[in-house]
């Protein structure tokens, strides 16, 4: 399943954000869904490690088996990416 | 190489020592953190209209944000007095500049608990922007600062001070000046390059 964060917000900054957008689609997009899930960060203009981390956490934590990042060219997407890679490692 | 321009900061200053919400159209105080998530749109517009274009516009108000966001994760329930944090910026055809300060517990008083006993504060300040350590173990999280510390050397042009209870770290900056006598509190600087 596809997960278009812009949704959400254009600015994602803060970590309870990141855990309520997490905690909203596993009530209703992911309800009774454990599969993989792909993160689209198309119109998103700046993210921050804090929000990515919570976000991916909320959803791994209640079953979600993977979550998958599409492809951005927004830095503040991509260098958020790469510490939650660090963060997990 | 930059240089700080006091000038600037006095507003700044003068909440991270004096607790003194001063009035000034280039600064905010925030109380909550929903009043400082709701100003950073604001502050993007600030850095848009004096032509700061992406990738460092992103890189920049994420900065921004993991700073802010910081002076609530960390200080709730642990405030000298005043909550929340007070944010001023500035710019020229040169740089952007932004300044955080809150009266918070401070990044020593925040990481001692977690590290190895008898590591000296300089330490500790160099360890919250290169290493990851959270003041909130053991929860996982404290890459913000790291994240920053990225973002600041991403370029040569940019710069960052940051003081907590009289120990700073710098990037790319020769100043220091002494906002001593106080054990609580962080105080930052991001001069961000426009070109």
């Amino acid at each position: 399943m596809i997960i278009k964060v812009s949704r959400f917000g254009d600015i994602l900054t803060s970590r309870p954000e990141g855990r309520e957008a997490g905690l909203v689609l596993l009530s209703s997009d992911l309800r009774n869904y454990k599969s993989s899930v792909d993160i689209n960060f198309t119109g998103v203009e700046v993210m921050t490690p804090s929000w990515l981390s919570e976000f991916i956490k909320t959803l791994t934590s209640q079953g979600i088996s993977a979550v998958n990042f599409i492809e951005s060219t927004n830095v503040s997407v991509t260098e958020s990416i790469r510490f939650i890679e660090i963060e997990k490692s | 190489m930059y240089h700080i321009d006091m000038d600037h900061l006095t507003p700044l200053i003068n909440f991270y020592l004096h607790g003194k919400i001063s009035s000034d159209q280039n600064a905010s105080y925030s109380e909550n953190r929903g009043q400082s998530l709701a100003r950073l749109s604001g502050w993007k517009k600030f850095c848009e209209l004096n032509h700061l274009t992406n990738p460092g516009l992103s890189q920049l108000i994420a900065c921004l944000g993991e700073l802010t966001n910081n002076s609530y994760d960390h200080n709730i329930g642990h405030w000298h007095d005043l909550p929340g944090c007070y944010v001023s910026w500035s710019a020229d055809k040169n740089y952007i500049r932004f300044g955080v300060a809150d009266r918070g517990r401070g990044i020593i008083n925040s990481l001692k608990p977690v590290l190895e006993n008898n590591v000296d504060e300089n330490t500790i300040m160099s360890t919250a922007f290169e290493k990851v350590v959270s003041g909130r173990s053991p929860e996982q999280r404290g890459n913000g600062l790291k994240f920053i510390r990225a973002q600041i050397l991403s370029s040569s042009k940019h710069s960052l001070f940051c003081i907590s209870a009289n120990k700073s770290y710098k990037l790319g900056i020769p100043d220091d000046f002494d906002l001593s006598q106080q054990n609580y509190g962080t105080f930052t600087l991001i001069n961000w390059s426009i070109l």
